[in-house]
Formats: C-alpha cells, structure tokens, sequence
C-alpha cells in the first residue's frame, strides 16, 4: 500500500499562491476569533482544565458509562446498537435502512461516519446518502474528502466552488458570490428534503445520566434530517460520552468557542426520545477506540471533543490545508490519531509537525498533542525498518548532527555563508524558501558563540572542545 | 450480526484496557455578568437575530401582526403560539414535508441566555420542529423573565430528559463554509426574530433592532 506523503502533498497545495493566502487567512481569523472570545470569559483556562479532568474520568470509567448511557437511552425509546468496526456499523445501518425500504437520505456532518466509509457503502447497495452541510456538499459533489473538521471545504475558492455547482447542479459558473452559491444549495436542498426517507447525523456529545445525545451545527441541517423524516439514524463513538448534564455546559461553553471564535453553534440540539411516529436509532462505535485506551501513553487523544481549533491554529495545516494529509482526521489531531487506524500508511504524517506547541495551547480539553506527536514518532522508529521513513535530508544531516563538535562547525560555516554569499545567489531561483523571506541580518557570532561569552556557567566552558 | 456479542466483547476489552480511575470535578456554576436581557439582546444581534422589547404580551402580539411576514393574503402562518392565529392548520401537516411551504412561523421561546443570545425551544413550545426549521421566518416569543445569564444556570432549569427535542436557536441559521464568508439562510430559516416581553424600560412604539452589520444577502 501507498504511504501518504503529506509534504510532497502539501507542495502541491502551496503552489497555488491564491488557495494558500485565502486558507491561511480564514483559518488565523478564526485563530484570532478564539483568543479574542477565550479572553472575554475569565475563567476560561479553569474551564479547560476542568473539561480535560471530567473527560479523563469518564474514560477512565467508560464502561460503567456506557451502560448507564445505553440502558437510559434504550428507556428513552432509542433503539443502542454496538459495532466492533467499521463493517460491523455499515451493516447495521444496511440493515436498519432495508428493513424501512429507505432509497434516499440526508445527512448531517459525521467524522464518524466518513471514519467508517459509509456513504460509499451505502452507494453500493443502491442507497443516495445527500450531504446536507454546505462544505460537506461541496466535497461530496466534488469526491473529495472534508479538508477540515469543521470547515470541510475551506481550501477551495468561491471559484472552484462555482465551477462545481455549475458542473452538478446548473448554476451560473461566472456568479461565485458565495450568497448566490449558497442559495443554489439552499434550493438544491429544500427539493431533497422533502422526499427524505431517513435522516443521520452524528453526536458531539452523548450524556450518560440522561441517556441523550447533543448535535451542534450551525446550518440547521442535522436538525432537519432529524426532525423531518420517520426514521433518524445517529452514530456516537464511544469516547463521547460525559457522565451529567450539569458537565455539558461547560462543554458547550468551550466547543464553538474553540472552532470558530463564537459564542454557540446556532443549533444546539438535544434529543432525547424519538419524535411521536419515528423511530430512532443511535449506532456506538469502537473501532480502534478500546484498544487506544489501553495504551499507557495514548489514551488522552480520546478526550478530543473535534472542534478543530488545532488546525487553525497550526502552522503546517494553515500552509498546507487539510486535502495534504490524505486523511479522514487531519492536521494536530489527524497525524496523532491516523498513524493509530494504519501505522504503515500514516507513518509519515507525525513528521508534519514544526514542535510550536501551538495545538496543545488551544485544545479546549488540553489534548497533549506535542507529547503525542513524539510519541508516534518513537513508534515509528521502532518500527524504522518496515517503514522506511528516513528520508535523504535526514541522511545528509546525520554526520552533522551526530556530534556537537561537527554542529558547532557547521554553524559557523552557515554564519560565514549569510555573510558571504550574495543575494542574487542566496535568493536565486535555486531557494524557493527565498520567494517569501529574505535572508535575516547576519549577526555578529554564532548562538553557540554568544551563549558561551555570556549565558553558560564558568564550571561547564569546557565542552564541546571545538571553540574559537 | 450479534449485537450482544459486541457489547459484551467492547466493554470486555474497556474494562481489561482501562486507566486507573481519576476523579471527577463538580462544575462551579459560573455566573455570567450583567443584565441578562440586554446581555441577551447584544449577543443575538452579533448572530445577526432581531429583537424588539415590548412592555408585556399583548403589546407584542399588536406588534406581530401589523409585521408583512403575517399578512394572511400572501403569506402562509404556522402559530404554535397560543393566542396568535395562523393559517396553516394541523391539517395540512399529516405530512411533515409540507412544513416547507410555511413563509412564517411563530412559537415560544421557554428561556433565554445573556451569555449567547440563544432561545431554548423544545418539541412541546415548537409543536413541530420541521415547522420551526424549514419556514422561511421564525419569530419566538420570550418573556425577559425567563433570560438567564449564564449558560451553566440556564441548564440548571432544563430537565433535558422530558423533552424529545430541545434546542438552544441562536440567531437566524447559518454557514461560512465558502471562504468563511458568513452568510445567514443556510438551510434553516432566512431571520430569526425574538419578541421579549414584559421588558419595563422597552421603548414607545417598538422599535425593531437589527446588527447594522448583519448579513442581508441579495440573493433570498
Ligand atoms: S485535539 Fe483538541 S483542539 Fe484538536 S480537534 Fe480535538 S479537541 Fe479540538
């Protein structure tokens, strides 16, 4: 099988200089959103810290949870199915759909259910799965999977989205006002929705002592897939559970906040029971889940409610955009939780990291990602041989790096070659890194040099030997 | 498939596989600062919701009708409120599709939070959710003594269990999925309206308050 090479990717992304500003400036906006908002409520880095305590209990007490969810919610009239994977969840719902002569569906936005491959199982057996979120659409229409968790088709232009809708849906390919587009979808929709057989969406968060699920969107879809047709489908993964409905405040508090800078989804919605004539059924979902929480040092990615706050605020992913990672979950989130699906596949994405620590900063439930990056990373070096990571930099910096004496000279050959080097070299066409930076003011000694003059301690000026 | 297998065999492999137990946290009821109702009124305008305060109920219902989204020659009502009239009936939802037909619809709001400018509506103050979500209007009313502060109080006063369906609406619905470009009337209704009621202070005649801001799209 392939390996996905995110930075080979991403150069293919960076290239086009207009998807790459419009990306980077959407996602920092809503970056900046979030600090602005966070600092609004002063209690906010109490609220994190109290969110990734309720979560480390509950999953350190999952199965106790799980049950008194299960057997409230079946109480509740909805119909608790389990599934081991991702085969397991498509036959159930298969089975759930033929049993109702369901044809045509609409759905809300699921990281769950893309994990699980479903639409296209579904369009298998003959059965039309419409993406209700506008973003969600786009990428179906266009095949192509969510870039972003929240903001599924962010790195595309109006343009690109125009060209879709007129290729799919008859629109004006020369009208890429996003108004006008998402009227066309809007219209596109409403026809859809009234000949629905079932609805689905997935759950933000399921609550153990009410034995009811919450949906947050901002479109309004969910709620219409749920509230319209006779039969609502929903799939939980089973690290979503809180254990009280007094914990879900502050989780509502910290979730949309976090995503995109705003105070709440416009749609916050509980359900409970199904509606008087629907029946309702909710799918838990393993795959993978169970074994990740019996690793030692892993088990905390488990606390992530999926706001996507990591990936605006990373980097890498705000360069390189979520298309790059080839991946269901992409960006911090995605290169710590992919390569726990397909170690060999995914080898390569704990790399794409640049250590800012920056998504350990902003994660609402303090998912330690940093830390988890090198713990992958670690696996993967155990794993060194089968996988085949080391690429030809990292063999040529070797002899470098190997030793602190041969660093210390090629820091100095590197001071020499700022000072020397002219720029119609420096900055030619040979340093793409030149066509957005220019070469920084040579300092007057190296960092190891000045360290030695004035920070270091007398009692350790002796290694490494090599100084002038 | 034997769906008895699998839930004994997942929680099977939890229960082998999990983490010492940590302790569980309460949660402060944080409060949230200020007067709830204009607190209220100042967030769901950001949403780009309206508002308008009136001195008690009927003064709001006078308001409503005199609204060109309740003129019964062109427009189809639907008023799960009880004493406004609408003009389409139960009847004409034996199919719940039809709800996409209705040009306004008019409910109840149960509470209100100062700290989102959110409406908390269930399936008993909607009657029809399909109702409140595929018209092209909503207009909820809210009674300023049920705004609350913050959202950890305003969970406090829901029972969440007795309701199928409860949903905190804040602001007309929404997306900024193209160039996050916001865009209000995504798939939901075009305008949110809330009519809060019994405010002492509202201002002779009503005035309607909008975000100048806000988003007014040239395409709906
Ligand atoms: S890891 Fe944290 S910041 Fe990233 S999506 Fe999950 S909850 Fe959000």
């Amino acid at each position: 099988m392939r390996q996905v090479n995110q930075v080979k990717l991403g150069e293919e992304f960076i290239k086009s200089r207009a998807h790459r500003e419009m990306h980077d400036r959407c996602l920092w906006a809503a970056r900046m959103r979030r600090d602005a908002v966070a600092a609004s409520i002063p209690e906010w880095e109490e609220m994190r810290e109290l969110a990734s305590e309720i979560k480390l209990h509950t999953l350190s007490n999952l199965d106790f949870y799980l049950e008194q969810f299960t057997a409230n919610a079946e109480a509740n009239g909805i119909h608790v199915h389990w599934a081991r994977n991702a085969d397991e969840h498509n036959a159930i719902i298969l089975e759930i759909f033929k049993s109702h002569g369901v044809k045509v569906v609409t759905k809300g936005k699921s990281m769950t259910m893309d994990e699980c491959g479903m639409r296209e199982f579904m369009a298998k057996h003959g059965i039309e799965i419409n993406e209700a979120d506008l973003g969600e659409r786009i990428q179906q229409l266009d095949n192509q999977r969510p870039s972003h968790i929240v903001m599924p088709a962010i790195h595309k232009l109006r343009s690109d989205v125009a060209d879709l809708f007129a290729r799919k849906l008859g629109s004006d390919r020369d009208i890429d006002d996003p108004h006008y587009l998402n009227s066309v979808m809007r219209a596109d929709m409403r026809k859809r929705y009234c000949q629905v057989d079932a609805g689905m969406s997935g759950v933000n968060f399921g609550i153990a002592e009410t034995g009811g699920i919450v949906v947050c969107t901002n479109e309004g879809n969910a709620d219409i897939s749920a509230n319209l047709p006779p039969l609502y489908v929903a799939t939980m993964g089973l690290e979503k559970l809180i254990p009280r409905q007094s914990d879900l405040p502050l989780f509502i508090r910290l979730l949309s906040r976090s995503a995109l800078g705003l105070d709440m989804t416009q749609y916050t919605s509980h359900y409970h029971h199904p509606r008087q004539g629907q029946e309702m059924h909710l799918i838990i979902l393993d795959n993978g889940r169970s074994e990740r929480l019996s690793s030692p040092d892993y088990w905390p990615v488990l606390k992530c409610i999926r706001c996507g706050a990591c990936m605006n605020t990373c980097p890498v992913f705000r360069r390189t955009s979520g298309i790059s990672y080839d991946a269901i979950y992409m960006g911090p989130i995605g290169i710590v939780l992919e390569p726990s699906y397909d170690l060999y596949k995914y080898a390569r994405l704990p790399y794409s990291c640049t250590h800012c620590g920056s998504c350990g900063d902003v994660c609402p439930v303090k998912v330690p990602i940093p830390e988890l990056v090198f713990y992958w990373r670690s696996v993967v070096v155990d794993h060194n041989d089968e996988l085949f990571t080391h690429n030809a930099e990292e063999t040529l910096a070797e002899p470098i790096l190997e030793s602190a004496g041969n660093l210390a000279k090629a820091e100095k050959v590197g001071l020499w070659a700022l000072r020397h080097i002219p720029k119609s070299i420096a900055e030619s066409g040979l340093n793409p890194w030149a066509e957005a930076h220019d070469d920084p003011e040579p300092p007057e000694e190296t960092f190891r040099q000045y360290y030695n003059r004035v920070i270091k301690p007398e009692s350790d000026k002796d290694t490494p030997k090599e100084q002038s | 498939m034997n769906q008895q297998e699998a839930k004994t065999e997942i929680l099977a492999r939890i229960r082998a596989g999990k983490p010492a137990l940590h302790p569980l946290p309460d949660v402060p009821m944080y409060p949230y600062p200020g007067n709830p109702t204009e607190e209220f009124i100042r967030h769901l305008l950001n949403f780009d919701g309206r508002a308008v305060r009136f001195k008690n109920r009927q003064d709001a219902i006078a308001w409503l009708k005199t609204q060109p989204e309740m003129d019964m020659a062109k427009m189809k009502v639907y008023s799960a409120a009880t004493d406004v009239e609408g003009n389409f009936g139960e009847d004409q939802l034996t199919d719940l599709h039809n709800a996409h037909l209705i040009d306004t619809c008019v409910a109840e709001g149960e509470l209100g939070v100062g700290e989102m400018g959110s409406i908390w509506v269930t399936d008993r103050s909607l009657r029809h959710a399909a109702c409140a979500l595929l018209s092209r209007r909503l207009f909820l009313f809210l009674d300023s003594n049920d705004i609350v502060g913050g959202l950890h109080e305003t969970y406090a006063r829901i029972k969440l269990r007795d309701n199928q369906y409860g949903s905190f609406y804040t602001g007309p619905s929404a997306t900024a999925d193209i160039e996050a470009v916001h865009i209000t009337g995504a798939q939901g209704p075009l305008s949110l309206t809330a009519m809060v009621y019994n405010v002492p202070d509202a201002p002779e005649p009503p005035q309607l308050q909008v975000n100048p801001n806000a988003d007014h799209s040239v395409w709906q």
